[in-house]
């Protein structure tokens, strides 16, 4: 075989192979079956090129050039449908329609000597074409073509960007050297003594087209080159072995099919089902460290990383991890983790969150501007617009959704890489497991810290709640305090309560046992007479004990205060006038003097009248039962602020002990209590509580024990009526 | 030492129970002094001997409590049966008053005037 027909039944594989490789991956894909049609013609071309190379007489070597021109006539045509496709430019339908067209035109030339002249022995070649007019036509349209395509790849590879920049550069390189390989072969077609040694350049761009699919995602298809490797290799290992074994039972234990040999083959069938595994997995490291260099590092990367991000609890370390292994692995200029609050998922109108959220896939700069110029639907495009503006304002190249559970964390921004290279496939694959990986750790931190802060605010609640109880403690000791006394003066109320009630309850029934029993009818009348005035005495003063107890219950719930709407303007003058009526018998009783003298100026307050009058009263009556001899005197003064009403008597006087508590309820002198046994213990506390119940009232009093006491009463004139 | 006489002496501050009392004395021809208050009360107990003495608690300056304590602590008045009969009739009262050496306690409501002297006769009719 001469070198040519071996360089074109090279080209013929390789431009097979990729064609069918790019067409199987996505059948679908315009660019993915535009470049396969591309790859076709040049198999097709290479391959009717080796046939005429291995022809041995002039007739089949004309023929198989005629067969191979018709692969020829299309490759301009079909790179440039390719090119149109890969770079996605638009109207240039009715061109591509028009261009067909014409290569079809020259198809048909291509039957006849117009086309192709003959066959001569040229330059060690023996069968070599000559040109036919319509060839020399044909020739530098198909150089334009070319060219005009290449040029476009050029134009587009100018302004173009990272990853699509890189995928154009290596295609368009493959393109040139392929086509000047490829184009030696025209022109010995002219007598130009140059041999076309390069035509096996014309694998150069399966070369370069493959290397822009395994590193630049071009046509995303490198996962199944590196399958096919893998699956190409393993058979490999299969039928080298194969034959290995054939041969050492053939010639060392005579025989495929002798007893040894079928005794040994049930060993080594084991031993090859073994070794197969592990040489398998060996043909797996091996492509993923020639074919897929960085997904090999990355593999070791994200190991590394896995282990490390178990051992942390720190929200700031794990991101220091993430943050610094994405720098160092992939190269570049800067990393942040933007972390959402639990539970709170910011701005859920952020387009670019509710993007990550939805696809809950890295966002690509670059890809997105693809995905807007391909988008048909426009609201899709606008979403994909508004989502690109906010990544280009974020100044990333790349943004990570960090998935845990299905629920978006937050998210990583990478800036473009130092050398300006795009993210291959693998790169986003690592940045995945990387993102998402941190996004299960930020979230296990998260609960951690969450637990942490549980524990530390149980913590200080405990502490506080603890204060709390002492405080209460206290309050409640306080309170328990206070009831006991509450109840000690409960206890001494009903004591005397019950003692005042029975006495004239005794009086009452003992007098009336004696009547019932009818020996006091033996006595003279005046006795009788007497017992009964007794009984109906006993019986008013029961009546006037209730009334107190009563009226001090009214008093008795926090601090006692006027219905509004019975506050009046009160006479004094009368008010103490109708307390002497009131009182004027039990003084002649007692013979004893009861005075007062009207005030001139006819002061006047503010006040519930019929409560004012029940304080004076008391006070009075008072007076009266603790005198023995001697006078009663009410008096009633005002200066500019207030009005004072004075109690003044001669009786047995507060011993000094005694004046401290004066005002208490139940609280009587301890004289009180045994000179007069029937006071309900009551009377001060009432009025005390009605004069205190006037806005600024007081009362109170200066006692000589034998001599006397003076009650005084002061209250501020009040101009409104209401207290 | 002045004879023992067949009287009852009654030791109560209030006027009103006074005439109460005496006249049911006089009905069941009971022999009966009144003592105004527990400081005449303790003289006359020394002075007439009384056979047994109603004694009221609560009074103006000496208090039954104060009279009963002091009528124990004379070796002239101590063997004097004393009944306490009073309007302050609490159990813990009572009480008080038996361990200071009173013979009875009796409430001014639940023993009436004619059976208070029916006791008072049952110690003349003792001896």
């Amino acid at each position: 075989m001469t070198f040519y027909a071996f360089s074109a039944l090279f080209n013929f594989f390789t431009s097979l192979s990729l064609g069918l490789f790019v067409l199987v991956k996505n059948r679908n894909n315009k660019t993915n079956q535009t470049f396969s049609v591309f790859a076709f013609t040049i198999a097709l071309w290479s391959f009717f090129y080796y046939l005429w190379q291995i022809a041995d007489n002039p007739d089949s070597a004309l023929f198989w050039c005629r067969m191979l021109m018709i692969g020829a006539i299309f490759i301009p045509v079909t790179y440039l449908h390719f090119v149109v496709r890969f770079l996605n430019i638009q109207k240039q339908k009715i061109f591509l329609g028009l261009s067909y067209f014409l290569f079809v035109l020259f198809l048909l030339f291509n039957t006849t000597p117009l086309f192709i002249s003959h066959v001569e022995p040229l330059l060690g070649f023996a069968f070599w074409p000559i040109a036919g007019p319509v060839f020399s036509v044909f020739l530098p349209i198909w150089l334009a073509y070319v060219i005009y395509s290449s040029y476009l790849l050029y134009r587009y590879y100018r302004s173009a960007e990272g990853l699509q920049r890189l995928q154009i550069k290596y295609v368009l390189l493959g393109m040139i050297f392929g086509f000047a390989g490829g184009s030696t072969n025209y022109f010995l077609w002219y007598y130009i003594p140059i041999p076309p040694i390069f035509n096996i350049f014309t694998s150069a761009y399966v070369a370069t087209v493959a290397y822009s699919i395994i590193r630049y995602r071009l046509m995303d298809i490198r996962i199944v080159a590196r399958k096919i490797f893998i699956f190409v290799g393993a058979s490999v290992v299969a039928y080298l072995t194969y034959y290995a074994v054939l041969w050492f039972e053939n010639n060392l234990l005579g025989g495929a099919y002798s007893t040894k040999s079928l005794l040994i083959g049930v060993v080594l069938a084991g031993l090859f089902v073994a070794l197969f595994q592990s040489s398998s997995k060996w043909i797996e490291r091996l492509a993923n460290k020639y074919f897929f260099f960085s997904l090999y590092n990355y593999q070791e990367t994200i190991n590394y990383v896995s282990g490390q991000l178990t051992h942390y609890t720190d929200l700031s370390k794990i991101n220091d991890l993430v943050l610094t292994t994405i720098k160092e692995s992939l190269g570049v200029t800067q990393a942040e983790i933007m972390l959402f609050e639990k539970n709170n998922l910011p701005a859920k109108k952020d387009p670019l969150i509710k993007y990550l959220q939805t696809n809950q896939r890295p966002v690509v700069l670059e890809e997105l501007s693809h995905l807007v110029n391909d988008e048909r639907l426009k609201e899709q495009r606008e979403i994909f617009i508004t989502v690109y503006e906010r990544v280009k304002n974020l100044g990333a190249a790349i943004c990570l959704p960090m998935i845990s559970n299905k629920r978006l964390v937050g998210f990583i921004t990478l800036g473009p890489k130092v050398i300006s290279d795009p993210f291959t496939v693998e790169d986003l694959e690592l940045l995945m497991t990387l993102s998402n990986q941190a996004a299960i750790a930020i979230d296990n931190a998260e609960l951690y810290k969450e637990v942490k802060d549980f524990n530390k605010t149980l913590k200080q609640k405990v502490s506080e709640q603890t204060m709390n109880l002492r405080d209460k403690t206290k309050v409640l000791e306080e309170q328990a305090e206070h009831l006991k006394k509450l109840l000690v003066m409960r206890s001494e109320f009903l004591d005397i309560a019950s003692h005042q009630l029975k006495t004239p309850i005794s009086v009452i029934s003992g007098t009336i046992s004696m009547f019932k029993e009818g020996s006091i009818q033996k006595m003279p009348i005046e006795t009788q007479n007497k017992l009964i005035d007794n009984i109906y005495q006993k019986s008013l003063k029961i009546n006037q004990i209730i009334r107190d107890i009563l009226q001090a219950s009214e008093f008795d719930t926090d601090k006692f205060s006027f219905v509004e709407k019975r506050v009046v303007p009160v006479d004094l003058n009368k008010v103490l006038a109708d307390v002497i009526t009131g009182n004027q018998a039990f003084a002649d009783e007692k013979k004893l003097q009861l005075v007062f003298a009207f005030n001139p100026g006819n002061p006047q307050i503010n006040s519930d009248p019929d409560y004012l009058e029940q304080a004076i009263f008391n006070l009075v009556d008072n007076a009266l039962k603790y005198t023995k001899e001697g006078k009663v005197q009410l008096s009633l003064d005002e200066n500019l602020q207030s009005i004072i009403i004075k109690v003044k008597d001669t009786g047995v006087g507060i011993p000094r002990e005694d004046q401290v508590r004066m005002f208490g309820k139940f609280e009587r002198a301890k004289n009180a209590v045994n000179m007069y046994t029937d006071g309900s213990g009551l009377g001060l506390f009432i009025t005390r509580e009605i004069i205190e119940a006037h806005p600024g009232g007081t009362i109170s009093f200066t006692s000589e024990e034998g001599k006397g006491t003076e009650f005084i009463i002061t209250i501020p004139k009040t101009q409104h009526k209401t207290l | 030492m002045a004879q023992e006489i067949k009287q009852v002496l009654m030791i109560e501050d209030d006027s009103d129970q006074m005439f109460l009392y005496k006249t049911a004395f006089d009905l069941m021809e009971i022999p009966s002094v009144m003592a105004n208050g527990g400081e005449i009360g303790i003289k006359q107990a020394k002075e007439w001997h009384p056979k047994v003495i109603v004694l009221d608690i609560v009074m103006e300056g000496v208090d039954g409590e104060e009279v009963l304590k002091q009528l124990k602590a004379d070796p002239e008045t101590k063997d004097i049966p004393v009944i306490v009969f009073t309007n302050l009739d609490k159990k813990a009262v009572k009480e008080k008053f038996m361990s200071l050496g009173a013979t009875e306690f009796w409430g001014k409501t639940e023993l009436m005037p004619m059976a208070l002297a029916a006791k008072v006769q049952d110690y003349f009719d003792r001896r």
